[in-house]
């Protein structure tokens, strides 16, 4: 029998198992990993050629009616079925790889069923020396992007003036781009707008503007592969497993290929063997299966770089909330126009910000993302007066009420929620759980949990540890002093948690008049949980070319990825698509907040994910070859997403699509002769042929409409806003004594200060800046620009003859010793250096768990003579006997290292490569500190460059965290065990809250 | 159809006294019953299966129904009272079959209806029309899943059929959380452990006096009472029977959405009545399992205590065979809003279907709930012609 399981729950069909037949033991000539954009590309053209295909795929099949219920206003969580792969094989598939989060869809037809539609042609720049040699300018892609519009019929909303006319939040976002100088454009989308049957001839309705883009077409209007490619497959003879889920892939001894499955609809394990294998399970699940796969000896070398090269193509989203005219964000497809901005510095770099919607039925939770809860961080634009008209479109009309659902049944949320605001569990709980709930029913009844418990925390804690004390029963005998304290320190809370005028606001508002609360609305407020003003809201969606220097690491035990970002490299990116939302906010008046994941925890999240298994022509490079095969794999290919070896800054999909395409055909013309499908008098070469015709059109209509992204022939358009940051001004001062040898440790670098006596004379004058304070953030090197001057005598021109040139260097801020990866290949790190074009930090990893920070400043100037010099120093902070912080973050150890030769400066390492001229150690002096460092402490980015008015609770936000980031860093050398101290003390307060929520005023 | 019945006729008076068919061998000998509508099999006779605990009534509702649909449209009817159906189980003999509650509950099963209602009932409507015309059948609920077991095992095949309607069950068991929390909380398991003389569940509180009357056990009159208020459907005045229908298989229809002349309730409470623990039991096993298998097939947690070890334990993959479906045309039903089934019943047995090439149509009925299919305000717009043209 084909199927090797003993548990084979289907012994007379499925694959090939048809009574009577006696072939080869092959399920399949090719079977196709996957029904994605790559999958569904491999397993229609492999069935047009006469090969006998098998689809598996570990999603359900959606036919329109079925896909996940969506909670409307009423209900907040329904039929929870479907929504989440991991839970019963549902729609969206959300893995944390814990630097990033990221979403993929899981059904037939992949991605299709969730994306918005969106065919965009990336512009040749994309194409550059990261692609083999046979992508580099995109040329030889064209027809295999016109290829895939044909199959898709891919038009814009332009094409169809009741859409183009209608659709108000394209027309607010061309006002909005307009008034900042830039000009929009409507990519082509793979949307019905009028119902009838698509060239493969399956029928599909008209668009309904409904807005469901991303949670499954309910009309079948959307031209998703499961109506064109995989019709066309199936029909070609393709067969499909739907709800199989490949867990593993192995060569067996003849070259062929086993592929192991866990059959969800009958639990039951699977295993199919076949001549050829195509992953095509997206990017990272392609990745995965390829990193466990069982290869041949070949293919070991191949099989070690999977991972090398991900990335995760720089999406992000931000909304809009209370704009000055309608935006009606759900209505229309989800994407229907587009704004490219292209960085002038450098000139390939482009990100794409396109108008986004979401269904109806969400808007109460898309509130959430403006909750005050977020402390203020997100919100990153005044409000102020929308430049930009109103739109003359008349209001989409409202869609009918749905049908009533349910027979008759309160949703059991609902019921608990207004259970909780009556404070009358009788109908949602039996008594048993009534009585036991009764003390948290208490709890609720409190006006305001997280503002009580602050306040309660901070009184609690000031009364018991300072109001007994003998020296507090002396001087406050009264107890106004700790109660103006506690009042200054609740204030100071309040406004440290953030925008005063919301949260602060709101709760003690809450707290005052706790009497007639309307507690529901008080939750309502603060968590966001809210669809006021729904129609007033802008979504708006970004991606960029992010640079490919992630990497995706097998963790063999617990089967799975783990993403090892360069974050400070995507940190920029992001930071402008933020910017540019900040614009489009500010034009049409209205109040821009990000994705807060990626904002507080500092986790992306995307849907895109690209790379991994990375095309290259040097072996060294990557796990694929340029037509998509594992290298040193005969007949294992990868043909989705994961071979793109650097981004393309637009919606992915029509190039992995075009990819997918020519691969595929490529594959195709090795089995079947270099001039297929001419030649061929099969029906399905036929069919191949007419699709390849029919592509025409679409080229000249891309052609002649411009389709594909262009750069800008003028400069282009600058960003207005700009990046939270932070600057302050830093003087230090003390003396070196010139030495040949570098000192070893602090105890060295004080006996040079104090050894020579008059020891040389150094002062600096540091201007110590960052410019975007999230890069900085996710920067593990914590990396900040340093200019300013330095004073100082040169050792080699006798010490007599004082300069003041001017420096320029870095200073990283509290940084730990860092640990090398322990796991990390050498060979992956070199292809990954290669791959990013620099080398891979060979001391990145996790920070070691010793109480230790550096400040490590790295400074170069030049001399009289126009030689080199490097000052290189670290100030460490150590919990040692004897020191105390304010020496340890005031003292540099410092070592001058020159001259250098003119040219080499660059080649000089930190610590290392030149001479050693002297050594010392320079300080902050306290005065100084206090009169001249602290003050001017700046924060820049927060003016809003029209009205010039500062943003407060953005200048707050970053100053806090700023704060929090540097103390925090002391506090964990310092006292470890005040962050234990904290975390016991707040577990005692809620767990006292508990029991007795005490409201204390 | 010159001789078709004039409108209406054909839902008060079936062509015939009711054909008594018998099934199953000493002691557990059955009689179901078996009703035709229509004169003529010319157009193609169908045979419709009602679910557990409602009678084929089911179809005669309102106002001739489903049935009355298809006459007119020159389809002769046939209503099977297989053993779920509240008529059957009336006329059961005092004394359990084959001696104590157990052995009538494993001769009650899903099991034996697909091997021995079906074919029976079958065999006997080939014995009338002849090997001539075209024979459909259509199964609701449970009556669906039975048919797809007997389809499965092939049990079909000799009569001929060639086209079947699964209404809201295939061979896939799916339930709304509040029947998950059921069915894993081992409800009937329990039951039986602790009563093991209960032969089944009535949501009608039938009188004490009638030995065959299965008084709730306090198992499951504890597990009513502690069941949330907010998930059993709202009471509408339509009386107990319904809230406990709701709490024993979940919620059946919502009145306000029926065909009006069926709101009050009048009509359709008299379709209700006991559900037999053999049905029952099993079908709460499949549905911790998900998919159709015997009763005596490894549970999820084996607790069944049936006489394990009897006989040998059959494979659970017993019934998962699609070679039979491929030589049929397969439509099915899908309620939305069913809460009853879970509509993942259906929609994984037409992705079942589809996996393994046996030709399957689905039609989604959204805001459907179970016998709104038959009762529902639009039903006879948007069901009865789907069901026509599939016949």
């Amino acid at each position: 029998m084909p199927m090797t399981s003993p548990d084979q729950p289907d012994p007379e069909g499925g694959a090939a198992g048809e009574p009577g037949r006696a072939g080869p033991p092959l399920d399949a000539d090719a079977i196709v990993v996957g029904s994605g954009f790559g999958g569904a590309v491999a397993a229609c053209r492999l069935a047009q050629a006469g090969l006998e295909v098998l689809v598996l795929e570990r999603g359900r099949r959606y036919e329109a009616g079925d896909f996940p219920a969506l909670p409307d206003d009423a209900t907040i969580l329904p039929d929870l079925r479907r929504w989440r792969w991991q839970q019963d094989q549902g729609l969206w598939d959300v893995v944390d790889l814990e630097e990033i989060v990221t979403v993929q869809a899981a059904g037939y037809g992949g991605g299709s069923l969730i994306y918005a539609n969106v065919h965009l042609r990336p512009p040749e720049e994309a194409f550059d020396d990261a692609w083999p040699a046979v992508y580099r300018g995109g040329g030889a892609l064209q027809p295999f992007y016109d290829l895939a519009a044909h199959m898709l019929e891919v038009e814009p909303v332009s094409a169809h003036p009741a859409f183009h006319g209608a659709i108000v939040k394209a027309d607010q976002l061309k006002r909005a781009a307009r008034e900042l100088g830039r000009e929009t454009f409507h990519p082509p989308l793979a949307i019905r707008y009028a119902a009838g049957t698509n060239v493969h001839g399956t029928a599909q309705e008209a668009c309904t503007s409904c807005g469901h883009c991303c949670s499954g077409c309910a009309h079948g209007a959307k031209s998703t592969l499961d109506v064109t490619y995989l019709a066309v497959a199936e029909r070609r003879g393709a067969r499909v497993r739907t709800q199989c889920e490949v867990t593993g892939l192995g060569a067996l001894h003849d070259g062929r290929w086993e592929v192991r499955c866990v059959d969800h609809l009958v639990a039951a394990n699977v295993s199919f063997r076949s001549r050829y294998v195509f992953l095509c399970a997206g990017a990272i699940h392609s990745t995965r299966l390829l990193a466990r796969a069982r290869l041949p000896g070949s293919g070991r070398a191949a099989q070690q770089l999977a991972g090398v090269g991900y990335f995760p193509g720089g999406d992000a989203v931000g909304l809009v909330y209370d704009t000055t005219h309608d935006q009606f964000p759900s209505h229309g497809p989800t994407i229907t126009s587009a704004v490219v901005h292209w960085d002038a510095e450098k000139p390939r770099s482009f990100f794409v910000l396109e108008d986004g919607g979401y269904p109806r039925e969400i808007a109460r939770i898309m509130g959430v993302l403006r909750a005050p809860a977020w402390v203020g961080r997100n919100r990153l634009t005044n409000v102020a007066r929308a430049r930009v008209g109103p739109s003359p479109i008349p209001p989409p009309p409202l869609e009918p009420p749905a049908a009533p659902a349910g027979t008759g049944l309160r949703p059991p949320l609902d019921a608990l929620l207004d259970a909780v605001a009556q404070g009358n569990f009788g109908g949602v709980l039996s008594d048993d759980v009534r009585r036991s709930l009764s003390a948290f029913v208490d709890e609720l009844k409190a006006p305001a949990l997280l503002p009580v418990l602050v306040d309660a925390t901070l009184a609690r804690a000031l009364r018991e540890r300072y109001g007994h004390c003998w020296l507090t029963r002396r001087l406050d005998p009264d107890g106004w002093l700790l109660r103006a304290t506690t009042r200054a320190f609740t204030w100071v809370a309040h406004r440290l948690l953030g925008d005063s005028s919301r949260l602060a606001g709101h709760a003690l508002r809450a707290m005052l008049s706790a009497g007639d609360l309307d507690r529901a609305a008080f939750l309502r407020t603060v968590l966001g949980l809210d669809s006021a003003g729904a129609d007033r809201r802008a979504m708006f969606l970004c991606m960029g070319r992010d640079a490919a220097t992630g990497m995706l690491e097998y963790d063999a035990r617990n089967d799975r990825l783990v993403a090892d970002l360069e974050l400070l490299d995507l940190a920029p990116g992001y930071a402008q698509e933020e910017q540019l939302m900040a614009d489009v906010a500010r034009a049409l008046g209205g109040e821009l907040r990000t994705n807060p994941a990626w904002a507080f925890l500092g986790k992306p999240v995307t849907v895109h994910n690209q790379g991994g298994c990375r095309m290259s022509d040097d072996p060294d490079l990557g796990v694929t070859t340029a037509e998509g095969q594992v290298r040193g794999c005969d007949g294992l290919y990868v043909l989705d997403g994961a071979i793109l070896p650097g981004s393309v800054g637009t919606n992915p999909s029509a190039t992995i699509l075009a990819i997918a395409e020519r691969n595929a055909l490529a594959f195709v013309r090795r089995l079947a002769g270099p001039s297929w499908p001419d030649g061929d008098a099969s029906p399905g070469a036929a069919e191949y042929r007419r699709n390849r015709d029919g592509a025409q059109a679409w080229a000249r209509r891309a052609r002649d409409e411009g389709w594909a992204i262009r750069p800008p022939r003028e400069a282009p358009v600058a960003l207005g806003s700009s990046p939270l940051g932070l600057r302050f001004h830093e003087v230090m001062q003390g003396y070196y004594q010139p030495t040949r040898d570098a000192p070893r440790g602090d105890a060295r670098y004080r006996e040079h200060e104090t050894a020579g006596t008059p020891g040389f004379p150094v002062r600096l004058d540091l201007d110590v800046s960052v410019e975007d304070l999230a890069a900085f953030f996710e920067d593990e090197r914590h990396r900040m620009r340093v200019g300013g001057t330095i004073t100082l005598r040169l050792p080699d021109a006798g010490g007599n003859r004082e300069e003041s040139p001017a420096v320029q260097g870095t200073l990283e801020l509290m940084v730990p010793r860092l640990k090398a990866h322990a796991t990390e290949d050498a060979r992956r790190r070199a292809a990954q250096g290669l791959v990013t074009g620099r080398p891979h930090p060979a001391r990145r990893g996790r920070p070691e768990r010793r109480r230790e920070r550096f400040m490590k400043y790295d400074l170069a100037f030049s001399d009289h003579a126009g030689r080199g010099w490097r000052l290189w120093g670290y100030k460490r902070i150590a919990s040692q006997r004897g020191l105390d912080a304010w020496r340890a973050t005031s003292s540099l150890f410092c070592q001058l290292r020159g001259p250098i030769p003119r040219g080499e400066a660059a080649a000089v390492e930190p610590g290392r490569g030149a001479p050693v001229g002297g050594a010392g150690v320079v300080h902050v002096d306290l005065t100084t500190f206090l009169t001249c460092q602290l003050p001017s402490m700046e924060v820049t980015g927060v003016r809003d460059p029209l009205t010039g008015v500062e943003d407060h609770a953005r200048k707050t936000w970053a100053l806090a965290k700023f704060a929090a980031f540097f103390f925090g860093s002391l506090q964990r050398v310092y006292l470890p065990e005040l962050g234990s101290a904290l975390d016991a003390l707040l577990r005692a307060q809620l767990g006292d809250a508990r029991h007795r929520p005490a409201v204390e005023r | 159809m010159a001789s078709a019945p004039p409108a209406g006729e054909a839902a008060r008076f079936p062509d015939s006294e009711p054909i008594l068919v018998p099934v199953g061998k000493d002691p557990f000998r059955l009689e179901l019953e078996l009703r035709r509508f229509g004169p003529e099999a010319g157009a193609g006779a169908v045979l419709l299966l009602h679910g557990a605990n409602t009678s084929g009534d089911t179809f005669l509702l309102p106002d001739g129904g489903l049935v009355r649909y298809l006459v007119e449209r020159g389809r002769q009817v046939w209503l099977l009272e297989w053993r779920g159906s509240p008529r059957i189980v009336a006329k059961l003999p005092r004394a359990w079959l084959g001696g104590s509650a157990i052995e009538e509950i494993r001769h009650y099963t899903v099991d034996d209806v697909a091997r021995e209602d079906l074919p029976g009932a079958l065999a006997a409507i080939r014995g009338i029309i002849g090997s001539g015309p075209r024979l459909s059948v259509l199964g609701h609920c449970v009556g669906g899943g039975s048919l797809a077991v007997a389809i499965a095992g092939g049990r079909l095949e000799p009569f001929g059929v060639e086209r079947v309607v699964l209404s809201t069950l295939g061979l896939f068991y799916e339930v709304p959380w509040a029947g998950w929390i059921k069915a894993e909380d081992f409800l009937l398991e329990r039951v039986l452990h602790d009563d093991p003389g209960c032969g089944g569940l009535s949501p009608l509180r039938l009188a004490a006096r009638d030995p065959r009357a299965w008084p709730w056990p306090r198992v499951v009159e504890r597990a009513y009472e502690g069941f949330p208020g907010a998930w059993l459907p709202e009471d509408g005045g339509r009386g107990e029977l319904f809230r406990r229908l709701g709490f024993m298989i979940g919620p059946p229809y919502a009145a306000e959405r029926l065909e009006p002349s069926l709101r009050d309730g009048r009509r359709t409470d008299p379709i209700f009545g006991p559900l037999h623990m053999g049905l029952y039991l099993h079908a709460g096993q499949m549905a911790r399992r998900g998919y159709a298998a015997p009763l005596d097939a490894p549970d999820v947690i084996d607790r069944t205590r049936l006489g394990k070890g009897r006989r040998p334990s059959p494979s659970p993959h017993e019934y998962l065979k699609p070679g039979p479906f491929r030589r049929l045309q397969t439509t099915l039903l899908c309620a939305a809003a069913n809460q009853v089934w879970h509509r993942d019943a259906i929609d994984l047995m037409h992705e079942w279907l589809r996996n393994h090439g046996a030709p399957s149509v689905k039609r989604v009925f959204p805001g459907y709930a179970i016998q709104e299919l038959f009762w529902g305000e639009r039903a006879a717009r948007e069901v009865y012609p789907v069901i026509l043209e599939a016949l």
